[in-house]
């Protein structure tokens, strides 16, 4: 019994010592360990330099859940990738939206050396995930343009939002940009039973194929290439368990997809 | 009031956060030292014992702070208690209640003149109520999309103190410190090893008082 007795006591040193959290109310706080903005992530963008000759590249990943070493497979694999401006994960960051699963994440792309931005999925709305988002990345809908080419970041979750609904008006506006090529990036696929009814009909009528050169998804866990009853041309990523991400071309008004495995 | 809330915000405030560090240290060592003490010492046979007791917590999972009530059973080996904690919005933007029944094994029990030292383990269960948090699904969920979120399992190892009446043996009051940690966290380290085992335990504090003697 002594020596369980020695174990609590080198715990609990341990615990002061090396824990970076030792005091936690609840696994549903919002106590944050470190921010990672997408608005100061999208300024690291645009300082960076494009050669107007080259190809506008970044990478996408998506649905990490509880699978934090894969992840970390993936930003080492990345980080080896040559001319990227950019990297996206496209949701489901965390398996139950704790604020210690955010954590862990934000310990893992922080080691990426491209901007990395991050979109919600439908599991990091439980619990208190909502206000962990906003705390750490902030506003759930965002967008930039770079050069001939706006990307829009958007919060399509519906559920798990308690059905306030995606912020359409916001998209239409941001959708109604004629000057430059748009690439559309949320979680659930437009079309997924998820968001049914008029919400399906209102998306088919915001996302036109004329402007909109691509959308990014996630959600499905299997790699899809879909072409909607619009035309339009979606990516539907694997999920990090499947190891690969993929390297996304972008040149004139073509979009290219390269998988890559790790 | 805005000096005093720092002071319970972690990890942002280094000084809090360093004198909190010592205090705990200063009071860990005792600990030690009165729970393991050398082969001369005298030690007393009463038996002390504290069959309901009120318990007041500062952290540990279950809320800022939190209150309770529990007794101890089976000779004086098992404590069972029930537990309230809150958390309130202001501290991190957050509100959460959470409902607690926690069991402790006492496997170490050393009585040194008026103070008994005793350390434990045991299982917290944990029930909240906070944003999206539900124990059935809801309706609007296809079947078995979710596990239950608002349940925690919570396992926990402490060591704690009471002052003892010499005469009746009798248990005043006590004090006490867990390192613990959540089962998630648990199943989290062990599937990635980018997890320390180390980062998923945290510390809390707290009192007990008897609340009726036996």
């Amino acid at each position: 019994m002594k020596i369980i007795s020695y174990a609590g006591f080198v715990l609990q040193m341990i615990s002061i010592f090396c824990c970076c959290d030792i005091i936690q109310y609840s696994p549903y706080e919002a106590d944050i360990k470190n921010k990672h903005s997408n608005s100061d992530e999208i300024n690291r963008i645009k300082k960076k330099k494009l050669n107007k000759s080259d190809t506008l590249r970044f990478a996408f990943l998506t649905d990490n859940h509880d699978n934090y070493d894969d992840l970390d497979k993936a930003v080492t694999s990345i980080n080896k990738q040559k001319e990227l401006m950019f990297v996206v994960c496209g949701g489901d960051i965390t398996d139950g939206g704790l604020v210690q699963q955010y954590n862990w994440y934000v310990d893992i792309i922080k080691k990426c050396k491209y901007p990395f931005l991050t979109i919600i999925g439908n599991h990091d709305y439980l619990a208190n995930g909502q206000v962990v988002f906003g705390k750490i990345f902030g506003s759930t809908n965002y967008s930039f343009i770079l050069e001939d080419y706006k990307f829009i970041f958007f919060d399509d979750i519906i559920q798990e939002n308690r059905f306030k609904g995606p912020q359409y008006q916001w998209l239409k506006n941001e959708c109604a940009d004629t000057v430059h090529h748009q690439v559309f990036i949320a979680h659930i696929p437009h079309w997924s039973g998820l968001i049914s009814g008029y919400h399906n009909i209102i998306f088919w009528e915001i996302l036109k194929p004329e402007r909109i050169l691509l959308c990014l998804y996630g959600h499905n866990h299997t790699y899809t290439e879909e072409n909607d009853c619009n035309n339009l041309k979606s990516i539907v990523g694997n999920d990090i368990e499947g190891k690969e991400y993929y390297i996304v071309s972008l040149i004139g008004d073509n979009a290219s997809i390269k998988r890559v495995n790790y | 009031m805005n000096n005093w809330k720092k002071c319970f915000l972690p990890n942002k405030y280094f000084e809090f956060t360093l004198t909190h560090t010592i205090i705990t240290c200063l009071f860990l060592l005792i600990l030690t030292k009165l729970a393991l003490p050398s082969e001369e010492e005298n030690t007393h046979s009463i038996k002390p014992h504290i069959p309901f007791y009120g318990k007041l917590q500062y952290a540990g999972n279950i809320g800022m702070f939190s209150i309770g009530v529990g007794g101890i059973f089976l000779n004086n080996s098992l404590s069972l208690d029930i537990n309230y904690g809150y958390l309130p919005k202001w501290i991190n933007g957050v509100r959460v209640s959470t409902m607690a029944i926690k069991g402790a094994f006492h496997f170490f029990k050393k009585q040194l003149k008026k103070i008994e030292v005793n350390s434990f383990a045991g299982l917290s269960l944990n029930y909240s109520i906070t944003n999206n948090t539900f124990l059935m699904l809801p309706k609007h969920y296809p079947d078995g999309y979710y596990l239950p979120n608002a349940i925690h399992v919570c396992p926990f190892i402490g060591t704690g103190l009471a002052f003892i009446d010499c005469k009746t043996g009798l248990h005043g009051p006590g004090v006490y410190t867990e390192v613990g940690t959540v089962d998630y966290m648990v199943y989290y380290a062990f599937r990635n090893k980018s997890i320390s085992l180390f980062e998923i335990w945290n510390l809390c504090f707290g009192i007990t008082v008897p609340i009726v003697k036996g």
